[in-house]
């Protein structure tokens, strides 16, 4: 019994500092002098989680202080950004950051942050999208597909990975420049929809490459174009949409942000250290292992980028709105 | 292959692998004996740790906090009627009930022996037959998700036998419940009344903390004094009679951990409920059930313990996750450079073999590890209730929180404990709530994809043949009892 009880206090003991974040140390001198949060409002060991780890990994190389990394999550990611939203604005506590997130007021009854309570610091990845279908689809290539979808409109099923992700933004986007449409089959997560289009569930799937390699390896599914402005180093065969003369570039980009009226001397700090870190071979050899596709956007570019890609967002979102 | 399985034995027969196999043994068996902690979560906290190590040793040491993680929360389940993982709630019924009768120590080394059990040999399968058991979890789409499902919630019957009305009203209210957040289709928050931190429903997780360890903490509290409360689980065993009479049962349920830790949807605490009521429906002693049935507890554990290496395979073969730690054990993977696929097992064969050949042995050490930790965990049967009703509360307060970090997770749980108190008093069964709120929302999601595949045309549905499967499966369940009361009837009548 007494060892039971040491065992448990000693468990408790090591999991305190994960659960309480950072302690404080003497708050002079230059940014950064403490240890640093990094909010992630998605569960640990998806894609976001891995992405932001692997970065504050090198970024704490480059900042000097340790980042621990705190997954808040729940309520459709909402949770976990309000909480971004409410920390104090003195660069101690940063947050991922996706592109839809800056409209989830207008999504989600309920939200208290807007486009205006972050701060944008800069862009660190953004990963494309890549378009696949099942091996026993009978198709093979963008044109086919686009052949069966104008002879049957509404009939051919879109898997995405929830409502208002990405995924459903993508085949907005698909639609409006071809003049198609799909019909909605809604998943709960990428995977789940590869799932389904590799055992013929479902006839077409808008995966992230990394959910898609492993299906795309086994010869389940055949990929048919990319949403990326360029050909993926990993499928250098497939082309990209622009290049099957569809007129749409669409990348889920991440961010790290911090709340709103973050001093200008810490956005500049934090957004020159991904840049150093960008730049690491280490860690792009580990982002490239890990699936993830690195592409740095420093602050002065992503803050106007922010805004443009809210504008984008918000007048798809009041179109799909109106459309249903 | 023989060459990759020979390299697989020496990667993972090092000294250092194998102390980190004991060392997440044990860590996952804690999380998991902690009421409110979970494999999931032991899975998660650890994994940035792991990302220091070398691939193989991180992934034998999360496969460590995996097994022993579903295994440990059978401990409390046993010792004190609180499952610590909602994978235990069936092996609840049956171990208190085999306390109170002084043969606690009976039923844990059951326990630890029947999950060493159902997991050896899902490591098994998982090193043999990955290539194809991995077509289950392809050929398992919408439709036949949406029959497990139903399939499912047909065990509420079982599990209310003689309080029917009670149960399929509890059943019937919690699948209202599970429906509340974003709708999976439209996007459209339902029920949230207004408040964000409900878009992604009520955590599945924290209701279950609360309604299963919150009404027992109450109970202990109001029979501080009980005099007949055994304080003493008596000596741990495991007879060569507990193996060979029920041989069909342990590999029965095996099977099933097995099948359902390939699906992707479905995970260890379906299988235990699953594994559960099929051991009920062919048993020769039904009346044991609920009162300290060792069938009961072989049939939840072989198949809780068998989904972890079946949850793998899909995983590894084709970067379908067939479990919530499953989920986690990817990112792990990924951060490690292995993507799973099938280079994993020609590029990364020494780290795969490794993971494959170490899987089996951490079952094997289970084994070892759980006996002894069973021998000191029996002592909190010791721990005056007062200080021990403490703990418990606190842990599921910080389990509850430890889940996402958020507060609402801790109402949740302290609101469905209370409820679960007076639903207990009253006599209304609490374990359809865990089936209603686990599969409840896969349901849903099953049904409205299965309309979408079919234009809403869902007779369609009998053209799969899995799905027919099913469908006289569940006939079948239904209509047994009703079948044998009537030939005993006629028989009777007869005489």
């Amino acid at each position: 019994m007494r060892r039971f009880l040491i065992l448990l206090m000693v468990f408790i003991t090591a999991l305190t500092p994960v659960m309480a974040g950072g302690s404080s140390e003497s708050s002079d001198g230059a940014y950064p002098s403490k240890m640093l949060t990094m909010i992630v409002p998605n569960a640990a060991g998806g894609g976001a989680d891995i992405s932001t780890r692997l970065l504050c990994k090198y970024l704490e190389g480059e900042l000097g202080q340790n980042i621990v990394v705190q997954n808040i999550t729940g309520g459709s990611l909402t949770i976990g950004l309000t909480s971004l939203s409410e920390a104090d604005p003195d660069g101690y506590t940063l947050g991922y950051f996706a592109s839809t997130n800056s409209n989830d007021n207008k999504l989600f009854q309920g939200v208290v942050y807007n486009a205006d309570s972050f701060t944008p610091i800069a862009m660190y990845a953004s990963d494309p999208h890549i378009i696949v279908v099942g091996k026993d689809s009978g198709i093979e290539s963008m044109d086919q597909l686009l052949e069966k979808l104008k002879a049957n409109p509404g009939n051919v099923t879109f898997g995405i990975g929830g409502a208002w992700s990405s995924h459903d933004f993508l085949r907005q986007k698909f639609e409006d420049a071809t003049g198609t449409e799909f019909l909605r089959m809604v998943f709960q997560t990428g995977t789940a929809a590869v799932t389904a289009v590799a055992g013929g569930n479902c006839d077409v799937g808008v995966p992230f490459v990394s959910e898609a390699v492993a299906q795309i390896e086994a010869g389940n599914i055949i990929p048919i174009a990319i949403s990326s402005e360029e050909r993926s180093p990993l499928f250098p065969d497939v082309p990209t949409l622009k290049e099957c003369g569809i007129d749409v570039v669409h990348e889920m980009w991440r961010s790290i942000n911090g709340p709103a009226g973050l001093p200008e001397d810490v956005i500049k700090t934090v957004s020159d250290a991904i840049g150093r870190a960008s730049a690491n071979s280490d860690y792009l050899a580990e982002a490239e292992a890990s699936g993830m596709n690195v592409s740095y956007m420093p602050y002065e570019e992503f803050k106007d980028f922010y805004w443009t890609n809210h504008e984008e967002y918000s007048a798809m979102i009041d179109a799909m709105n109106s459309g249903n | 292959m023989l060459e990759n399985i020979l390299l697989g034995i020496q990667g993972a027969c090092t000294v250092m692998n194998l102390l980190y196999m004991v060392a997440g043994l044990v860590i996952g068996i804690i999380f998991g004996a902690l009421p409110g902690f979970s494999a999931t979560m032991g899975v998660a906290v650890f994994v940035p740790f792991s990302y220091v190590m070398e691939p193989g040793a991180a992934l034998l040491f999360l496969s460590g906090i995996y097994c022993g993680g579903v295994y440990g929360g059978s401990i409390p389940a046993v010792l004190i009627g609180i499952p610590g993982t909602s994978a235990s709630v069936p092996t609840a019924f049956e171990g208190r009930a085999l306390v109170r009768k002084g043969e606690g120590g009976h039923a844990l080394g059951i326990v630890t022996f029947a999950s060493a059990f159902g997991g050896f040999w899902s490591s098994v399968s998982l090193l043999f037959f990955s290539p194809l058991l991995a077509l289950i979890a392809l050929r398992v789409g919408p439709p036949e998700t949406m029959m497990i499902a139903i399939f499912g919630l047909s065990v509420v019957c079982m599990l209310s036998e003689g309080n029917m009305l009670k149960g399929l009203f509890v059943g019937c209210i919690t699948l209202v419940i599970a429906s509340v957040g974003q709708d999976p289709v439209l996007g459209f928050p339902r029920f949230t009344f207004g408040q964000h931190e409900l878009l992604g429903g009520f955590e599945v997780v924290s209701v279950l903390i609360g309604l299963f360890s919150i009404p027992e903490v109450f109970k202990m509290i109001k029979n501080l004094d009980d005099k007949d409360e055994v304080s003493k689980i008596a000596n741990m065993r495991v007879d060569l009679k507990d193996f060979t009479g029920h041989i069909g049962n342990y590999i029965r349920s095996t099977i099933i951990g097995i099948i359902i830790g390939v699906i992707p949807a479905a995970g260890p605490d379906i299988a235990a409920f699953l594994s559960y009521n099929e051991a009920r429906k062919v048993s020769k002693h039904k009346e044991e059930f609920g009162n300290g049935s060792i069938e009961g507890i072989i049939a939840s554990e072989a198949a809780n313990n068998g989904v972890t290496g079946g949850s793998l395979i899909p995983l590894l073969t084709l970067s379908i996750p067939g479990s919530a730690p499953a989920a986690i054990f990817l990112g792990a993977m990924i951060i490690h450079g292995l993507r799973p696929g099938p280079q994993l097992f020609t590029v990364h064969a020494e780290t795969t073999y490794t993971l494959l050949i170490g899987f089996a042995i951490i079952n094997v050490l289970l084994f070892f590890v759980g006996w002894i930790f069973c021998r000191f965990a029996g002592k909190i049967l010791k721990i005056p209730k007062q200080i021990l009703a403490t703990l418990i509360m606190g842990l599921c307060t910080v389990g509850a929180f430890a889940i996402s970090q958020n507060i609402t997770d801790v109402i949740v749980m302290y609101i469905a404990g209370i409820f679960g108190y007076f639903l207990d008093k009253y006599d209304f069964p609490l374990s359809p709530i865990a089936l209603g709120l686990l599969l409840g929302p896969m349901l849903e999601e099953a049904i409205m994809q299965t309309g979408t595949m079919f234009r809403n045309n869902y007779f369609m549905i009998f053209t799969r043949p899995i799905v027919d499967v099913f469908v006289f499966l569940i006939l079948i369940s239904f209509l047994w009892p009703v079948f044998i009361k009537r030939v005993k009837k006629r028989a009777e009548a007869e005489q």
